[in-house]
């Protein structure tokens, strides 16, 4: 299933990456978009680690999240079409914040606020129509520093 | 012109949140009008490109910059294109001129020289797919996959399984192409390739030459199982689980179909596979604990199961269960556990302990599956461990529909006397459940039966001593207070002399008179009509004429009642109070015990449907759903209970039909009265619209209806359009809607519906309802419904 959108915010809720993979049926305006990030944010504060899964069900959709520090990393499915395939889901987003670290060296909030371009250019890398395109750390790494060289 | 840096300095120093929302909107103002001016370079609108990123993270607005950022991308540099495409892919919406302009460079881009180019307009055209867009292209995406270029060739087999997606008849010209992707010893490549196989097979067409791939993608999945030594895709010691777990996938796509035509040899291969992940997978790491969970639920999932990949499969459910426990491990082995049951509910009654742990769990999901769990593996076996934690889990839990799921579900089963141990148990818990569930019990009709249908008198008696004692003293609890209002009525007699409490008070006519009186100023509707049976039953048991007299007023003060029925009923009774004992006591005899329908499956009841948070019940009959694809065949026959005869007497609108056939003179004309004046019924309700209707006037042989729809959002609704169809036998017209349109914010709009036919007839309706709201776009909405106690 693919995902669809990846997001990023921080503890208070301040959103620090949203990346929607599915554009077309029909495309989230833009505030709902933003409509979306604050309703999430408002699911995942109550929660606690220690007491509640790292999945929500929720509307129509599947949320997987996990905390790193100050940050949580979520993505989204479609509830209807989900296999239970929770645990990958968790692994994709361990995936893209292992390579986030490596391209910023130790990755912080701030490299997400200044760099939230090289961000995504990271998403594109590893994700390609909300599917994971690409797993093997040392290629996205070897790409997007390609890539930069070229700009 | 400020830098990006500084802007993002700005906003972050600023001290309010108005402050910030201040900068932003000065910034957008001036990139607005830094985009007007021509002169500006390349690296400037760069700069402002990135800054609108910037303002679309904070949640700004930015639809001003779509044309900007489909300029830069068109720019022969590669540092305006690459930009220029990131900004488009965050910013786009549904804009039909940008999406076209987008397609035309898409188009260029996908034929450039240089291959990281074509990779970024491969990457966009993924996530903007349509099938206008899959129409368009599929051609220029074909030449990329026959390319050698891996890096983009793994870019255009997703892209190409997106096509797939939007367009099935391509099929024919792709699937050839499986030949050398599935070959491609790339794992992009692969996960591209497997993603197309999986599209192809939803799509149903090439079922059997996908067939033949098979061997292949059981060859990739060993590889990946044997050959663990490959750093590059190592995940804590397993080799690149996200293809492992994509080629399972794909693979049990195939195998859990009966009707595909494959070879023994290749099943026993798959077999061995599956062997060889199980024996060589560790479960100890969440990435191993995965790849194992999409096993053993593949596993069971085949048909005609191979007895020692059964076995297989429940022992390594059993380890599964075994490692640490969190609540990630517990939400995904309850799911498990929930696809297992139907096949091998022995292998997931092994797992009781574990379920009722995670009754006691905080998150929601988990409760939510154990408490189905825990129906499900219910025998005679467990029953009294179940049923004890399951009352326990509805005494904490403040859920109203998992109180009113809990309290059907028990109810049933107590129904069941083949899986109870002893009729006294089965009574016991009866108490317990209506004195914890009492305030969740909406419709006491099951209950009521449970009671009315034992022969025994002293254990009715005990029952009703039980909950009389708990409902006399505390009246919170609608449910307990019906069901005991109810027996009063039927079995008032057998608690007369008997102990309230220890210290000896006797229950007497006068207490019960009062604890009646008492209910009385709750002025619950439900209750009432209840009420107001209790009494004119209790009537003819007592001899005082001083308790007459009581019931008699409690009666009288219904008659100003809000509730029509209840008004209706009350002035009813009234008479029938000033008609002789013969009379009287032929109607109000006990009614004869009513029958328990057993055919009711304990998994599989869907709670009641007035779940007072709307959001959560949603979840509910999502997750109830899934199950009903397994379980369809008991579904008939629980929908026709809901509708029994039984419900209709004890349903809160009260049981006018019964009195008024035993007693024609005055209720025919209450009757009557009745349908002309019926308040409007909802007939069907979102969370945009609701439909209700109510009978305006109505004749021998012809009924007009007004129809009224309200607009439960803040938004218009427009082009409405209510399309109504009545049985052939009958004639409709419909007068024009006043408007197409209703106002926000529960606006409503009326139409009349004039129905002709024969006299006596009954009114059902198929409605067909579209209409337009902003930001969803075009509905369109059909129900049924009938119109109860209404005639033509």
């Amino acid at each position: 299933m693919p995902l669809q959108f990846l997001l990023c915010m921080n503890l208070q809720g301040k959103p620090r990456l949203m990346k929607h993979f599915n554009l077309t049926t029909p495309p989230l305006s833009h505030s709902s978009k933003h409509q979306l990030q604050v309703e999430i944010y408002r699911l995942l504060s109550s929660r606690e680690h220690k007491q509640h899964s790292n999945f929500i069900e929720w509307k129509d959709l599947k949320i997987i999240y996990k905390r790193y520090a100050g940050l949580y990393f979520i993505c989204a499915i479609d509830l209807d079409g989900s296999q239970d395939e929770e645990l990958i889901y968790l692994s994709t987003i361990h995936l893209l914040v292992e390579i986030l670290d490596e391209v910023f060296e130790n990755v912080c909030e701030l490299d997400l606020i200044f760099g939230g371009e090289k961000c995504y250019a990271v998403i594109d890398e590893v994700f390609s129509a909300g599917e994971v395109m690409e797993c093997s750390k040392a290629k996205v790494l070897q790409r997007v520093k390609e890539i930069e060289l070229l700009d | 012109m400020s830098s990006l840096k500084s802007f993002i300095k700005a906003v972050r120093s600023s001290k309010t949140l108005a402050d910030a929302k201040h900068i932003a909107t000065q910034e957008s103002a001036n990139i607005r009008t830094s985009f007007k001016d021509v002169t500006i370079t390349h690296s400037q609108r760069r700069v402002l490109i990135s800054k609108l990123i910037y303002l679309y993270i904070l949640g700004e607005k930015t639809h001003f910059g779509q044309i900007e950022c489909i300029n830069l991308l068109s720019s022969p540099k590669f540092a305006d294109k690459r930009l220029g495409y990131l900004a488009t892919m965050l910013l786009i919406d549904e804009n039909q001129e940008v999406l076209t302009l987008l397609t035309n460079s898409i188009q260029m881009d996908l034929h450039h020289p240089n291959n990281f180019i074509q990779g970024l307009a491969l990457s966009t055209l993924g996530n903007v797919m349509s099938v206008e867009l899959a129409n368009d292209l599929y051609n220029d995406v074909e030449g990329i996959l026959r390319g050698n270029n891996s890096y983009l060739v793994k870019k255009a087999a997703i892209v190409t399984a997106k096509i797939l997606e939007k367009n099935p008849d391509l099929g024919d010209v792709f699937i050839g192409h499986l030949d050398h992707l599935l070959n491609n010893t790339n794992h992009g490549v692969l996960l591209g390739a497997l993603q197309m196989v999986r599209v192809l097979r939803y799509n149903g067409e090439h079922n059997q030459e996908l067939v033949k791939y098979l061997p292949k993608i059981i060859e990739i999945l060993k590889n990946l199982v044997f050959y663990t030594n490959v750093p590059e895709y190592d995940a804590v010691g397993i080799n690149d689980p996200f293809l492992q777990n994509s080629a399972i996938k794909t693979l049990s796509l195939f195998f859990t179909d009966d009707s595909l035509d494959i070879s023994q040899t290749v099943r026993d291969s798959m077999n061995d596979v599956l062997t060889a992940i199980i024996s060589y997978t560790s479960y100890s790491k969440s990435v191993g604990a995965s790849i194992l969970y999409e096993t053993v639920k593949f596993i069971f999932s085949i048909p005609n199961l191979d007895q020692s990949l059964k076995i297989l499969g429940i022992n390594t459910l059993g380890q599964l269960l075994s490692v640490k426990d969190n609540n990630n491990n517990r939400y995904i082995a309850l799911n498990l556990l929930l696809k297992v049951v139907e096949l091998e509910p022995l292998a997931v009654q092994r797992h009781q302990q574990l379920i009722i742990l995670c009754l006691g769990d905080m998150d929601l999901s988990i409760k939510r599956r154990a408490l189905e769990l825990a129906f499900a593996i219910l025998d005679t076996t467990n029953i009294r461990i179940l049923v004890k934690e399951i009352l326990r889990f509805l005494e904490n839990s403040n859920e109203k529909d998992l109180q009113a799921y809990i309290i059907q579900n028990v109810t049933s089963i107590l129904s069941k006397d083949e899986l109870l141990p002893n009729q006294n148990w089965k009574y016991e818990t009866l108490i317990k459940l209506v004195n914890i569930g009492g305030s969740a019990i909406s419709n006491p009709a099951k209950i009521l039966s449970l009671i009315l249908n034992n022969p025994d008198r002293e254990s009715t008696r005990y029952v009703l001593l039980k909950l009389f004692q708990s409902g006399y003293k505390d009246f919170s609890r609608s449910g307990l207070n019906m069901v005991n209002v109810y027996l009063l009525g039927e079995f008032g007699e057998l608690l007369f002399n008997q102990k309230m409490d220890e210290h000896g008070v006797t229950i007497t006519e006068d207490s019960i008179v009062s604890y009646l009186k008492d209910l009385l100023l709750l002025q619950e509707n439900g209750l009432n009509s209840y009420l107001l049976t209790a009494c004119l039953k209790l009537s003819t048991k007592s001899s005082s004429s001083k308790t007459q007299a009581a019931l008699r007023s409690i009666i009288e003060n219904l008659r100003s009642s809000i509730d029509l029925n209840v008004q209706v009923n009350s002035s009813v009774y009234l008479s029938l109070l000033n008609e002789s004992s013969s009379v009287k006591s032929k109607i109000l005899a006990k009614i004869p015990p009513p029958v328990v329908s057993t055919s009711d499956s304990i998994t599989l009841i869907r709670p009641n449907a007035n779940g007072n948070n709307a959001h959560s019940h949603r979840k509910i009959s999502k997750t109830e759903d899934l199950l009903d694809l397994i379980n369809d065949d008991s579904q008939a026959p629980v929908k026709q209970n809901n509708r029994d005869l039984l419900e209709d007497l004890f349903s809160s609108t009260p049981a006018v039909p019964v009195v008024s056939s035993a007693f024609s003179g005055s209720s025919s004309t209450a009757n009557s009265n009745n349908n002309s004046s019926s308040a409007a019924v909802k007939a069907f309700s979102n969370d945009q619209v609701s439909v209700s209707f109510s009978v305006k006037s109505q004749k021998s042989g012809e009924v007009v209806i007004e129809t009224q729809l309200q607009n439960n959002t803040s938004t218009e609704i427009s082009q409405v359009q209510l399309l109504i169809a009545v049985p052939k036998t009958q004639k409709l017209t419909i007068n024009t809607l006043n408007s197409t349109s209703i106002a926000a914010n529960g606006g409503v709009n009326k139409q009349d519906l004039r129905i002709v036919g024969a006299h006596g007839s009954g009114i059902k309706l198929r409605v067909k309802f579209k209409y337009f709201v902003q930001g969803a776009g075009e509905q369109v909405e059909t129900f049924d419904y009938k119109f109860e106690g209404v005639c033509l």
